[in-house]
């Protein structure tokens, strides 16, 4: 038997794989579940796009002022992401960074630099500090 | 499914689709009915798991209903819901990796009456003479043998029936690509079922 034949015979024998079937009692619980799946979905993005409809429903109603709110938001929404940004390499303005002499040319990773305290000592209470 | 059955369902699919479209979810569930059962195939053949075939056969139909709006008729619906169970498919198989959890569904009692199987009854040498549970357990073994791609052209042309250049499109490889990936899949399939293949016809 040559190989188109094996292969022709290979091809007919897995063909009997099609006669792996489910009951048609399956099917007909296959198609209600997916009936409820569906009308729940519905209901769920009705629920939704309602909520979004009387969002943009409130929003069309407000005339004029509508870009005073717009505004608002777009600023509220700048303001929190960049509070929401980690601070990676904060010093206070109270301190000076300095280079350890040694080093002076060479560049120094944040971490190796002195950091001296420019606070005043000790300030009494009330007393005003010029600089 | 026949070129010209294909043809007249074409048409019936392509109202239903519109009527679906504009949100006739009846119209949806006579294409869910008329196609859940090859649909089934597909999936069941891919993953040999009947549980897992119907959980992925609801998820299938619902991301079809959901970009319903998005088909265009460009081609017919049958392809279309088809290439997105085949996607659905592979994705899942991805994922779930090497966990075997195979649970086949009984094979029909059509299968005594087929031809290919009935010369496997035939066969003089004892060794063969494979009984249905026999048989259904080594085929499943081989097909699990292949990777996910061999294993969906194999589904596709062997068991669903499709020709080459519909596959191509499913799949949006070349046909070649899909004549090569069967002829490989073939060879492997021989290695494993060989005793099943030669045999003396007397």
């Amino acid at each position: 038997m040559d190989k188109q034949d094996h292969t022709s015979e290979i091809s007919k024998l897995i063909a009997l794989k099609k006669y792996e079937q489910p009951s048609d009692e399956f099917f007909d619980q296959f198609h209600a579940e997916f009936r409820e799946r569906q009308r729940q979905e519905m209901l769920q993005q009705s629920a939704h796009e309602l909520f979004i409809e009387r969002l943009a429903t409130w929003f069309s109603c407000l005339g004029r002022v509508k870009w005073a709110y717009a505004g608002g938001a777009a600023f509220a929404a700048i303001a929190l992401l960049f509070t929401l940004q980690p601070d990676d390499q904060q010093v206070p303005t109270n301190r000076l960074v300095v280079q350890p002499a040694s080093n002076a040319n060479s560049y120094e990773p944040m971490e190796h630099m002195q950091v001296v305290d420019l606070r005043p000592q000790a300030m009494p209470v009330g007393e005003l500090q010029v600089f | 499914m026949e070129p010209e059955l294909e043809t007249e369902s074409a048409s019936d699919d392509a109202e239903l689709v519109t009527r679906a479209q504009a949100g006739d979810l009846k119209a949806f569930d006579v294409l869910v009915q008329r196609y859940s059962r090859r649909l089934y195939g597909l999936v069941y053949n891919m993953t040999s798991n009947n549980e897992d075939t119907s959980d992925l056969l609801q998820d299938i139909f619902a991301k079809a209903y959901r970009s319903l709006k998005r088909f265009k008729g460009k081609s017919s619906f049958y392809t279309w819901i088809y290439a997105i169970a085949v996607n659905m498919t592979l994705n899942f198989l991805k994922k779930r990796k090497r966990r075997a959890s195979y649970s086949y569904d009984d094979i029909s009692s059509g299968l005594q009456h087929d031809p290919a199987f009935i010369d496997q009854k035939h066969f003089s040498n004892p060794r063969r003479q494979a009984n249905i549970g026999e048989l259904q357990k080594r085929l499943n073994e081989a097909m699990q043998m292949l990777s996910d791609d061999h294993r969906a052209v194999v589904t596709m042309f062997d068991i669903q029936g499709m020709p080459h250049a519909q596959i191509s499109k499913i799949l949006s490889v070349s046909v070649g690509t899909v004549r090569s990936r069967l002829h490989y899949a073939h060879q492997l399939l021989q290695g494993h079922l060989k005793e099943f293949v030669e045999h003396d016809k007397q």
